[in-house]
């Protein structure tokens, strides 16, 4: 009953997200295209400017199929964090009524409809992603059947990651309004550390330790490694372990303030 | 003209005595805007650290490049962001409706009302980075210079919110700008970027057709090659360009409205 119920969920959002057929294709190829032309001349730049053969662990090709790749998973990885559907929506437009009635967990549901609405995203990364995969070979990227399954769930376990890092930022929505800049200042520091601006190996090595004690590698950088057959299982399975004890401590900060906050809410207009 | 002045001040009236009333989200937006610029100042700094010249400019150009695209971010944020946020909303909803009937041009109302007084902290902030990068800068900057670059500041401004406007304006005609939204977010990119980077028919299309590139990036070369008249002109020229197609095409996006649901 419950599982067939979080299904329909995410089914309606799955149909929900593909409503608008021109914003599908003008984000898939436009946004795609557009994000792809700004990486591609900052690396060609800096590649010509250095004369270097291998720039943070990449030549060229291995660049640009870098950066394909991980423009392509942030936002399968990101999914919908902001608009009408989020937590902090919700909460502070009177939606969470609804759900509080619904004979099922409100996060559940929620992370349901998330993952419903990332068809788009999947079929995005399927159309885009392939093509280059196939047209930048390069032993840089030693892409295998195996390494796509272990990037596979690596993607799988960022989602996750990503939607409950987020979850208690929306709680805060109980609280104060404005939640949409608390998830904005997250993106960006995520899209620094997560290796979507510049790729980790660019880092100066004392940042390292700093990058391992966070969670952000978690998201874009080492899914998309994984992809791209650059980890070895031994290391993918440790990421993935430390990743999914970070889903952990996140969901019961999660629930923790979703409890206390909802003994504040008091339907709309808080 | 004194009559739009005196509204004016009466949206920045609003705008304190509001965000005097939602100190938490003051707070937020502040901290949203200067995890913005952290983040831009390490990319580059790791950017730097991979190279010494990125787009033909060197570690302090690219800081006074990176000072100025903060400050005309920030004048963005403070001044029209909030208004072109809430448009689409107001197009889709019918809420324009409210502002078509008043004795002022709609275009100013709907894009000036809404002021950003966290965002105004930031600017403080933002110009804090451009003169410590102005400071630290070894060629030598008359003062001159200096003026015609702060001059042409607003003109990054103006480049930047008239190529907002555009992106948004097909709400008009479409049941939702989302996907083009998106792409002006994504696109909006290459002016954070130094011009130089871009090679060929891509840098003649960022420059003349689209051009973002000149947001930040000429004002910035007015510091480091002089205020020539070409570089000058070329500025004025795309803010007045953008802002003449941004207009045309508003009237008639509002020609096609139709109320809510248009």
């Amino acid at each position: 009953m419950s599982l067939r119920l979080y299904l329909d969920a995410a089914a309606t959002q799955a149909r929900r997200s593909l409503t608008y057929r021109v914003d599908f294709w003008v984000e898939a190829a436009v946004v795609f295209f557009v994000s792809l032309g700004v990486a591609w001349s900052l690396w060609n730049a800096v590649f010509d400017a250095t004369g270097a053969e291998r720039i943070a662990g990449f030549d060229r090709r291995g660049m640009v199929l870098y950066v394909v790749t991980v423009l392509l998973a942030a936002k399968l990885v990101r999914g919908a964090d902001l608009g009408d559907a989020a937590v902090s929506s919700d909460v502070f437009e009177g939606g969470l009524t609804r759900y509080l009635l619904y004979p099922a967990s409100y996060r559940g549901l929620k992370y349901a409809e998330h993952v419903g609405g990332l068809v788009p995203s999947v079929l995005q990364l399927v159309l885009f992603g392939v093509p280059f995969l196939l047209l930048l070979a390069t032993p840089d990227a030693p892409v295998s059947p195996a390494s796509l399954a272990m990037g596979v769930v690596s993607l799988a376990v960022a989602n996750l990651l990503c939607w409950l890092l987020l979850f208690p930022v929306h709680c805060v929505a109980f609280w104060a309004e404005g939640v949409w800049t608390l998830v904005l200042a997250v993106r960006f520091v995520g899209d620094l550390l997560g290796g979507v601006m510049i790729p980790l190996g660019a880092f100066p090595a004392w940042t390292r330790p700093w990058h391992e004690a966070l969670p952000f590698r978690h998201l874009y950088a080492e899914p998309v490694e994984t992809l791209l057959g650059r980890r070895d299982p031994a290391a993918w399975a440790g990421d993935l372990a430390a990743a999914l004890g970070w889903c952990v401590a996140l969901s019961l900060l999660g629930q923790v303030l979703f409890t206390v906050g909802r003994r504040r809410y008091a339907g709309p207009g808080i | 003209m004194t009559r739009y002045l005196r509204l004016y001040a009466h949206f920045l009236r609003f705008t304190f005595a509001r965000s005097a009333q939602f100190r938490l989200d003051f707070g937020f937006r502040i901290l949203m805007d200067t995890l913005w610029y952290g983040h831009y100042l390490v990319f580059f700094a790791v950017v730097g650290g991979t190279t010494t010249s990125l787009g033909g400019w060197d570690v302090h150009q690219v800081r006074v490049f990176t000072g100025t695209l903060f400050v005309v971010d920030a004048l963005q944020m403070t001044f029209v962001a909030n208004g072109m946020w809430n448009l689409p909303q107001a197009i889709n909803r019918g809420d324009l409706d409210y502002h078509l009937v008043r004795p002022v041009s709609t275009l100013f109302f709907v894009t000036a009302r809404e002021i950003s007084a966290s965002s105004f902290v930031n600017l403080l902030m933002a110009v804090g980075v451009l003169t410590w990068a102005l400071a630290t800068y070894p060629g030598e900057v008359p003062l001159p210079t200096l003026l015609v670059f702060v001059a042409m500041l607003p003109f990054g401004l103006a480049i930047h919110a008239a190529l907002h406007l555009l992106f948004l304006v097909p709400q008009f005609w479409t049941q939702s700008s989302k996907g083009l939204r998106d792409v002006f977010w994504s696109a909006v990119n290459y002016g954070f970027r130094p011009d130089g980077i871009y090679k060929g028919y891509l840098r003649r299309l960022l420059t003349t057709v689209i051009p973002l590139a000149v947001i930040a990036s000429y004002p910035a070369r007015v510091v480091f090659e002089g205020p020539r008249p070409g570089l000058v002109l070329h500025i004025v020229a795309a803010a007045v360009g953008a802002w003449a197609v941004a207009v045309w095409l508003w009237g008639r996006g509002l020609r096609a409205y139709g109320s809510a649901s248009s």
